[in-house]
């Protein structure tokens, strides 16, 4: 039990720091954002997994040589788990606290997300007036160029009169699409755990590099769903005014950026072959099945 | 047209029967008829457009006028003439977001709005930009879903 302890150990440290750091530096996400995004997910989940499970697995190793006769002690006598010493104590313990951790953090950044969704859809409902030629899509009265949607039950997309002013009519459908994709598939759950495991881990610079990888690659995707139905010459102009308002795009590092995602949409990278988009996939989901093998494998 | 006997009944009953004698005013009827309809809107439909602009009309008036204003002064500038209670309704939700403070003076409620129109619209374009801010992408697209502090460490990280 203690080797299964220890190769969990290995799989949860190594999905975090070098895995995580790899995917993020790799080119072929751009090439098919969909099979990132799931192998980032399950990453995400197995390397939770991994490093609760070793804690665990560790814990509880000397009541069993297997999971099954552990379990067969445990469910003779619950008590029996007080007896495993002090130190595999401590590895329970530390098991238990890493679970509340991170479902804890996980549900802070939910509420909160929550309530300032909450206090910025109560604004708009004051501030900004419906526009009848879009349905679902609200004009915030302001000069500056933004574009954005909140997520949510009560889901709405924002126009800025600036907006409206700068683009021509093809290019606000270019944004809408854009931003619609990010309401319909939920972008922003995909991204959430990755979020509250980049608060969990801070120190680790692996899960940050995650975070930030996992948003583009929702970027990437609304861009492609968005430019599939409108001209991308249009879609890239509208994004680069409405992302160039911003005031961090002084900052040399986000324009690059905002520079490479625009020139994906201009000029596509060749999408992955569909053999290896297919590999992709199997490798997300081989990577569920992994801790589960070296629980049962002996 | 969405009135059902019950509802009819029950309404009338909370606002419009005399406590003593049970007798229904005829205005209390016309009132509750109006909120009955509301209500089944909303129920209808989910959400009530009519209720948001109400919203924006009540805020509107708040922002427009010097001073605070009590139900009747905001009810009398609206042009849709809602009645009374639908005016408390929308200033009591408005207070629930915390958009409008309420103030006892005497008899009458002062209803103030929280804050000037333009420092929401601040407020809203702060989180927007922000939101696109992000270096790769729009991280924080999502409102809300990261702190400000995170956002600096961000930056700090990622140089």
């Amino acid at each position: 039990m203690e080797v299964a302890a220890l190769g969990l150990l290995v799989l949860g440290v190594g999905l975090a720091e070098p895995v995580s750091r790899a995917l993020a530096d790799a080119r072929w996400p751009a090439r098919d954002p969909v099979g990132a995004l799931l192998v980032w997910q399950s990453v995400g989940l197995v390397g939770g997994l991994a490093l609760v499970g070793a804690c665990a697995v560790y814990g509880i190793a000397p009541l069993g040589p297997d999971l099954r006769s552990v379990l067969a002690v445990l469910g003779a006598d619950p008590g029996a788990v007080l007896a495993v010493g002090p130190s595999h104590l401590l590895g329970l313990a530390l098991g238990l606290g890493l679970v509340c951790w991170l479902l804890g953090v996980t549900a802070a950044t939910t509420l909160r997300t929550l309530r300032a969704r909450r206090r910025h859809c109560d604004l708009l409902d004051v501030l900004a007036t419906p526009w009848p030629a879009v349905p679902g899509t609200h004009v915030l009265d302001h000069a500056a160029p933004v574009a954005y949607c909140l997520p949510g039950r009560r889901s709405r997309l924002v126009l800025s009169v600036g907006t409206l002013r700068a683009l021509d009519p093809a290019q606000v459908v270019a944004v809408l699409a854009h931003e619609r994709a990010h309401l319909r598939e939920r972008h922003d759950l995909v991204v959430l755990p990755f979020v509250a495991w980049g608060a969990t881990a801070p120190f680790v610079p692996g899960m940050v590099r995650a975070q930030i990888a996992v948003a583009a690659l929702v970027e990437m995707r609304a861009d492609d769903v968005a430019a599939a139905h409108t001209r991308p010459a249009e879609l890239a102009c509208a994004l680069r005014t409405v992302g160039g308002a911003a005031p961090a795009a002084a900052l040399g590092s986000f324009v690059t950026a905002l520079d490479r995602r625009l020139d994906r949409i201009t000029s596509p990278p060749a999408p992955l072959p569909p053999p290896v988009s297919v590999l992709v996939r199997l490798a997300a989901a081989a990577l569920v099945a992994l801790p589960p093998l070296v629980l049962l494998v002996p | 047209m969405f009135v059902t006997h019950l509802q009819v009944g029950d309404t009338v009953r909370r606002h419009g029967a005399d406590p003593v004698t049970g007798c229904v005013r005829p205005g209390a009827v016309r009132v509750a008829l109006r909120d009955v309809e509301v209500q089944s809107a909303k129920r209808r439909i989910g959400s009530v457009p009519n209720l948001g602009e109400l919203e924006r009309a009540v805020m509107e008036r708040l922002w427009a006028a010097p001073g605070s204003l009590t139900a009747r002064d905001v009810q009398e500038g609206l042009t849709t003439n809602p009645a009374t209670t639908t005016v408390l309704t929308v200033l009591s939700r408005l207070q629930r977001k915390g958009l409008v403070t309420r103030e006892r003076d005497g008899r009458a409620h002062h209803y103030c709005a929280v804050g000037s129109r333009e420092d929401h619209v601040a407020e809203l374009m702060n989180v927007a930009l922000d939101t696109a801010t992000d270096r790769s992408a729009a991280l924080a697209r999502f409102v809300g879903s990261i702190a400000p502090e995170e956002r600096a460490r961000l930056r700090d990280l990622l140089g």
